[in-house]
Formats: C-alpha cells, sequence, structure tokens
C-alpha cells in the first residue's frame, strides 16, 4: 500500500480498493441495467401452476397461523420433496421456514423431529439428525420413516450392522419392498453383493410405486457397478426408463460417473443437460468437457473453463456464508479439474471422517495417490478390508496403497493421524 | 470508500452474460444470501444490497403477467414495493439513534448462483456515530437458512453474517477506530527511532559530548546539570521539529526527494556529527544544526511512513501519531543516556574510553553508510 508513491493513480481509487480488500470486491460484482426491457431474467413457476400456487398461499395462511402443525408439516414435507427433486437447498430453507414454531424446541412433536432431521440430513449434519432420529425410535420404535431415514444416515456412515436392523424393522411393518432396497446396499458393502443384486431383481416392476421402483433399480445398478457386471448399463437404462416421468438427479450423477470411468463423456452431456443447476452435476459436466479435451476436442476447452469457474465461484459462495462445502464435491474438482492433488487429499480426508460410500472411499485413495501420501488413504483401506467392500473400481486403487506401503512410513503406524 | 465499481466499457464477461440470457438465464442452486455494503462517511451511509430475484420473487411474487418469466420490466415495475420491504428490512443506529437508510436506485448484478437486484442505499446519522448497530430482517420468516454477508467501512473494514440467531451486529470504528489508528502510529514512529540504527547513532553522536564542554583543546566536565540539560533539550526539540516539518511535508507531497540520496545525507550527518565530536568543526549554537539535520532525517522517516501506507481519511491524525512516536521515542533514549553520562562526565575513561572511541565508530559507520548509499553498493553482512 505505497499510497503516497502513486498518488496519481488515486484517481483509480475504485480499483486501488478492489485491491486492497478482495473480499469486498468478491462479494460486488459489477451492476448493469438490461437494455432490452422485455428480456427474462429469471424463470419461475408460472401463476398457473397449481402446485406452486397451493404453496403460497399455505405460506400466507402459516404466516399467520404459525401454530398449525397439520399445516406446517404439510408445507415442510411439500418443500422437502420439491427440495430433493430439484437438489436446491432453498426449498429446504423454506421448510425449515414452515417449521420455524417448533424448530429450537427442546421437545418438538414427533412428526417435526423427523422432517427436521430429514433436513439436517441434507444439510449432512448427520450427529443432528441421529439425536432426532434416536429420540422418535426410542418413543415409536414402529415410525417407518425414521427407521429408514436413520438406516440411510447408518450406510452412508458405514454402520452397516446397524442399518441392517432397522431396515429389518421395516420389513416387519409390511414394507417389504423398502425393506429389501433399504438393507441392500449395506449387505452389498459387507460381503453380499451378489445376493442383494438377486434380491433386487425379483423386485416385480408391476404394483410398486414409481418412487421406491427407481430407487430399488438405481440401488440395483449401483451393485452391478461395484461387482464390475457387464450388464451395468442395462442396469442404469432400466432405471433411468421408469424415471423418465421425473427425472432424477441422483440416478442421472451415478450413470454419468459410470459414463466418465468408461470414456463417453458425450453422453454425459445429453444425460445431465437440465441438471447444471447442482453442483455434482455441474462437476460431471465439467468432468466429462475435460475428457473431450483430453480426447482431443479442442472445442471442449471453452465449454470446461466456463464450469470451472463457476463451480470455483460456487464453492467460494457457499465458504463465504459460513456454510459446510460438500467435501466430496470439493475434492472432486481440485483433484481432477484445478490439479491440486494436496487440498483434494486434505479435504477428502476431512469428508471420509462425516461419510463413507464408495465414492468417498474412492476420492480419499485417488488423492492419497496423486499427492503420494498413501499412508493417507488407510481409513479407507481399512473401511474397505474391515467391511469386505465388494468394489470393482476401489480394489485396484486399494492394491496401489498397499504395494506402497513399503515406503510409506505413515503406513507402519497410524494412518489415521491428521 | 467506493462502493460503485468503476463502470468501464462492457467487459468480455458482460458480453458473455447477454449471450447466456438470450439464451437461458443460469440459475443455480444454492442456498439463499443477500451481500449487504455500507460505508460510513462521517454521520453519513452509503451501501449497497444485492438481493437475489429469486428471493424477491418469494417474498413478493415479481412475475406479474404470471407467464413464469420475469423481465426486466417486471422488476423496476415492483421497485417501490421492493423498497418499501428493504426499508423495514433493515435498521441502522449510530449512538442509540436512528439513522436514515432508503434504497435509492436498482439495477443488476450477477453472482454465482444467478442475477441480483443491485439496490443502492444512503442514509444518514443524527451525528457521526463512534458506534454503529445493524439489525437485519429479511427473508428470514420464509428461509431461515438465509444468510446476510455483511461487509461494513466504519474506521476498518467489519464484515459479519446476519443469521435469525445472529440478526444485529454493533461495531464501534468512528473515534475509537481512530483511536487505535493514532496509537499504531504512535508506536511506529517509536519503534523506528530503536529500529533505525542510523538515526539511534545520530542522536548518541549529538548527545555524547553534551555533558562535557570544550575548553583550549581539551574537554571538561560541563559544570552544571542545568546548563547541559537545556543545551540538550535545545538540541532535540530542533532536531524534532525539523524532522517533523520535512516528514510532514514529504508525506503529503509537498516535497519530493530522491530517497537514495536522502539516505545517504542522513549518513553524512552522522560522519559529520562524528568528527564535530572529534575535532570541533560547529561548537556553537549546536541546536541550529540539529534543525538543520532534522529537516533531512525527516525525509528518511518519511519513507517508512510511506511503507505503512496513510490513510486518507485520518491522514492529520496519523501523520501527528508518528511524529510524536518519534519524538517520544527520541526523549526515551535521551532520557535514559543522559543521567548516565552526567554522572560519568568528571571520569576520565567517559571523555577517552567512550567519547573519542564512540565517535570514531561512528564516524566510521556513517561513512560505510554513506559509501554504499551513494554508490548503491550491496555490503552484504554489513547491514
Amino acid at each position: 500500500m505505497f499510497f503516497h508513491h502513486v498518488r496519481p493513480l488515486l484517481l483509480c481509487a475504485p480499483l486501488l480498493l478492489a485491491t486492497a480488500f478482495p473480499s469486498l470486491a468478491s462479494t460486488m460484482p459489477e451492476t448493469f441495467v438490461p437494455k432490452d426491457p422485455e428480456q427474462t431474467l429469471l424463470k419461475v413457476n408460472p401463476r398457473d401452476d397449481a402446485a406452486w400456487q397451493s404453496l403460497r398461499e399455505d405460506r400466507q395462511t402459516l404466516l399467520e397461523q404459525p401454530d398449525d402443525l397439520s399445516l406446517a408439516l404439510d408445507l415442510a414435507r411439500r418443500a422437502i420433496e420439491q427440495g430433493r427433486r430439484q437438489d436446491d437447498p432453498r426449498f429446504f430453507g423454506y421448510a425449515e421456514g414452515a417449521l420455524s414454531h417448533w424448530w429450537d424446541m427442546n421437545e418438538p412433536p414427533l412428526q417435526v423431529r423427523v422432517l427436521r432431521a430429514t433436513i439436517f440430513q441434507y444439510r449432512h449434519r448427520f450427529d443432528a439428525a441421529m439425536r432426532d432420529l434416536d429420540t422418535v425410535i426410542e418413543r415409536d420404535p414402529n415410525h417407518a420413516q425414521a427407521r429408514l431415514t436413520r438406516a440411510i444416515i447408518h450406510t452412508v456412515q458405514a454402520r452397516y450392522q446397524a442399518a441392517l436392523e432397522d431396515c429389518a424393522r421395516l420389513s416387519r411393518l409390511g414394507l417389504r419392498i423398502t425393506a429389501l432396497t433399504c438393507s441392500a446396499t449395506p449387505a452389498s458393502l459387507t460381503g453380499s453383493a451378489g445376493r442383494a443384486f438377486e434380491l433386487l431383481s425379483q423386485i416385480p416392476q408391476q404394483g410398486v410405486d414409481d418412487n421406491t421402483l427407481v430407487w430399488a433399480l438405481t440401488v440395483r445398478a449401483e451393485i452391478a457397478e461395484r461387482l464390475g457386471r457387464a450388464d451395468t448399463e442395462d442396469q442404469y437404462r432400466q432405471a433411468l426408463k421408469v424415471a423418465s416421468e421425473r427425472p432424477d438427479r441422483y440416478l442421472a450423477n451415478a450413470f454419468a460417473d459410470w459414463l466418465l470411468d468408461q470414456g463417453r463423456p458425450d453422453e454425459v452431456l445429453t444425460l445431465l443437460a437440465d441438471f447444471a443447476d447442482s453442483d455434482g452435476s455441474l462437476l460431471r459436466l465439467a468432468l466429462a468437457q475435460k475428457q473431450r479435451l483430453d480426447q482431443g476436442l479442442e472445442a471442449a476447452s471453452a465449454p470446461l473453463e466456463e464450469h470451472k469457474s463457476e463451480l470455483r465461484a460456487r464453492f467460494a459462495a457457499e465458504r463465504e456464508r459460513g456454510g459446510a462445502v460438500h467435501h466430496r464435491e470439493a475434492a472432486m474438482f481440485q483433484l481432477h479439474l484445478e490439479n491440486a492433488p494436496g487440498e483434494a487429499l486434505w479435504m477428502a480426508r476431512d469428508n471420509f471422517r462425516n461419510q463413507r460410500e464408495p465414492l468417498d472411499a474412492r476420492i480419499l485413495l485417488e488423492s492419497a495417490l496423486a499427492a503420494e501420501a498413501p499412508g493417507q488413504a488407510l481409513p479407507a483401506v481399512r473401511w474397505m478390508r474391515g467391511h469386505g467392500v465388494t468394489d470393482v473400481r476401489l480394489e485396484p486403487l486399494v492394491a496401489r496403497i498397499e504395494a506402497s506401503a513399503v515406503t510409506d512410513p505413515a503406513m507402519a503406524t497410524d494412518g489415521d493421524r491428521p | 470508500m467506493m462502493l460503485k465499481r468503476p463502470l468501464a466499457a462492457p467487459s468480455l464477461a458482460w458480453l458473455l452474460l447477454l449471450a447466456c440470457l438470450v439464451s437461458l438465464p443460469a440459475q443455480a442452486h444454492k442456498p439463499s444470501d443477500s451481500y449487504l455494503q455500507l460505508t460510513v462517511d462521517g454521520a453519513s451511509l452509503e451501501g449497497r444490497w444485492d438481493l437475489a430475484l429469486r428471493d424477491l420473487h418469494e417474498m413478493l411474487d415479481l412475475d406479474q403477467d404470471g407467464d413464469g418469466r420475469i423481465r426486466w420490466q417486471e422488476v423496476k415495475a415492483s421497485e417501490s414495493r421492493i423498497f418499501t420491504r428493504l426499508r423495514r428490512s433493515l435498521q441502522v443506529t449510530g449512538d442509540g439513534a436512528n439513522c436514515s437508510l432508503s434504497p435509492h436506485q436498482m439495477a443488476l448484478s450477477e453472482h454465482s448462483d444467478g442475477l441480483y437486484a443491485a439496490v443502492s442505499l444512503q442514509g444518514e446519522c443524527p451525528a457521526a456515530p463512534q458506534s454503529l448497530e445493524v439489525s437485519y430482517d429479511f427473508l428470514f420468516e420464509i428461509d431461515p437458512s438465509h444468510r446476510g454477508l455483511f461487509y461494513l467501512e466504519f474506521g476498518g473494514v467489519h464484515s459479519s453474517i446476519f443469521s435469525p440467531d445472529r440478526n444485529r451486529v454493533e461495531v464501534t470504528g468512528g473515534v475509537a477506530g481512530s483511536g487505535a489508528l493514532f496509537v499504531r502510529y504512535l508506536r511506529e514512529g517509536a519503534w523506528h527511532i530503536w529500529a533505525g540504527l542510523d538515526h539511534l547513532l545520530f542522536l548518541l553522536c549529538l548527545l555524547l559530548p553534551a555533558v562535557l564542554r570544550r575548553e583550549q583543546g581539551h574537554w571538561i566536565p560541563a559544570p552544571s546539570g542545568r546548563r547541559a540539560f537545556w543545551d540538550i533539550t535545545k538540541i532535540i526539540t530542533a532536531f524534532t521539529l525539523a524532522h517533523a516539518l520535512s516528514l510532514t511535508a514529504a508525506s503529503l507531497d509537498w516535497l519530493q526527494l530522491p530517497s537514495r540520496w536522502v539516505e545517504a545525507t542522513v549518513a553524512g550527518t552522522i560522519v559529520f556529527a562524528a568528527i564535530n565530536n572529534l575535532t570541533p568543526l560547529v561548537r556553537e549554537r549546536l541546536w541550529m544544526l540539529g534543525f538543520g539535520f532534522g529537516l533531512i532525517h525527516g525525509a528518511g522517516y518519511a519513507s517508512v511512513l510511506s511503507g505503512l501506507g496513510l490513510p486518507d481519511s485520518a491522514l492529520v491524525l496519523a501523520l501527528l501519531g508518528f511524529n510524536l512516536g518519534v519524538e517520544g521515542g527520541q526523549i526515551l533514549i535521551a532520557a535514559a543516556f543522559m543521567p548516565l553520562a552526567f554522572l560519568a562526565r568528571r571520569q576520565a575513561w567517559y571523555r577517552h574510553g567512550v567519547v573519542v572511541p564512540g565517535s570514531v565508530l561512528a564516524a566510521l559507520l556513517g561513512l560505510v553508510w554513506l559509501l554504499s548509499r551513494v554508490f548503491d553498493l550491496r555490503l552484504e553482512g554489513l547491514f
């Protein structure tokens, strides 16, 4: 800040300030006024969209009568469903808003607890979600939604036995297909992948509601992929077909990962074209463009850079608001797109403490290898060997990690140390 | 303090954005944030508040024709409703008294998740506040996960995040900020005297023989302490006044001297003062010598001050602080040195073992500095 050597430059004080306070500058982009007043700035639900209209009206009613429990629960459920379908955190905010009368209570009604847990789960605040779910199940052991949500969190955090117990309870409640799908993932990750695949294949295609069916078919495709089955693509396509009415982002992202592994980036572009608004899909679109560029397609370079800078801005915005960046996606971004294995490894390790799905293990193994710090991937190796995880994508990575065990002293001691 | 970014020629990003808009508005999914920036300048407030069009629509239904597309003219037509809502959502008090703060213009800006209304704010407090309290309540009733990212320029830059649990911040920035600024420059000035070996050495050269008198080519102890004290006070005061003058002039760019030559001349003053102790060149009116050399040293301090950077808003305060700091540092040194020297003045070792060798050493050191600065030499390991 050699202000007085550069006094003439003070004419450009705003510019200087922008350099002096990067955080200020980054929050305030240039302003502009559109030349054409007819220009569309934002697409929203049209007024004749009945669902949106009733959501609005109900919200207004609730604002006037904030302790109307049944209206609040109904509104929150609808918001959560919208938020899930569009992978849009704002709707989870609206759900929280609908429950605000009870949100901070120590003893809210059980239904509120279940929805609160669902919102925490979406925000990856698993501990808070578990506290609510444990309480609900303690008071009402047959609460199906609580059991299912808890089973999913147990699975994400690699407590497979506990997950299987919750799923089994669903079966006793008569929710056979839900129970079967619920237990398929934990079973497949504890040495019974083949059996889980068989059981899922016995689910009838008729007489099951679409949401449940899409979920079951997605889980089956994922297991096929981990088993390295030749029919993996068919499995995914079958699920996509059932989901064609109501596109499912989770499914699309999972299939995109498989396509990327096969070196088929062009198909990813069409598959995810409508989903670029969520970070997870945008990341995969960027990975696809990178693959195309690596395959020699120069035209991919511009969209790649565009996606990268948008992802960078989104991660930065999330950090700025003090939110929890989803470290799995952030780590994948750092490793595959920013070529920063050290940064990626740090995030992947942090992420693996909170969630332990195969993809979480994969990014940890990959970044540890890229950063030449194989010892740092020990938690993933232990998870894999300890549970008997079947996953053809992870096997070669783990083998490489174990092969370098001799050279990395961290492997000999405790790789879990920060 | 300038919130408006320069209105440059349409940038590439701008054009890209336009291209995007023609096809489909980019709208990413992220939690809801608004960006609020305020600057306090005396009693007046100025700012900008960026709010997602999507959030404004959620609150106020901007889609007037209900066709599922929000156009700029629809946003403009909703301006007064938006402004009314914003006025209700933001309260500012300065030292407990309400300040006005009103939206007065609206444009657009692009953030990572799409287009925002960029609203400029203007307001006024009853008096220049010492502390400012800002209460924020936008969208929370609909979306408690909304956050207001707040940047405030008030003395320094403060930032905080508004949430339903923390929808009010209090920032003390005005006078206390100036106080902190003053103390910082005061400390820098005092520290500079200790750390700036050349200035310290010059001062010691002036002080060494101050407890002695020269008579017929010999040093004799000064007969009276009061006389010695008075002499020294005169020298130091003249030196201080002079360097305050030239430091101020140089800092305000009234006086521009090449720093290398200033530094070289500073070294020259040391050589001169040291030789003057050994073989008298100037004996009478040493304060005049102090004054002249003070001018040179002040120009030297200015380069230190420029390294710190001078805040435009509190220029006088910073200069005053720095000058007082320099002076305080000098007085401390003199106060520590003089009593010892005065007690030792009758001892032969003081004259022959301290004043003479000390001055020789200072002269040599000054000469080395002088040469290295004049010829721009790097004497590695020396200094």
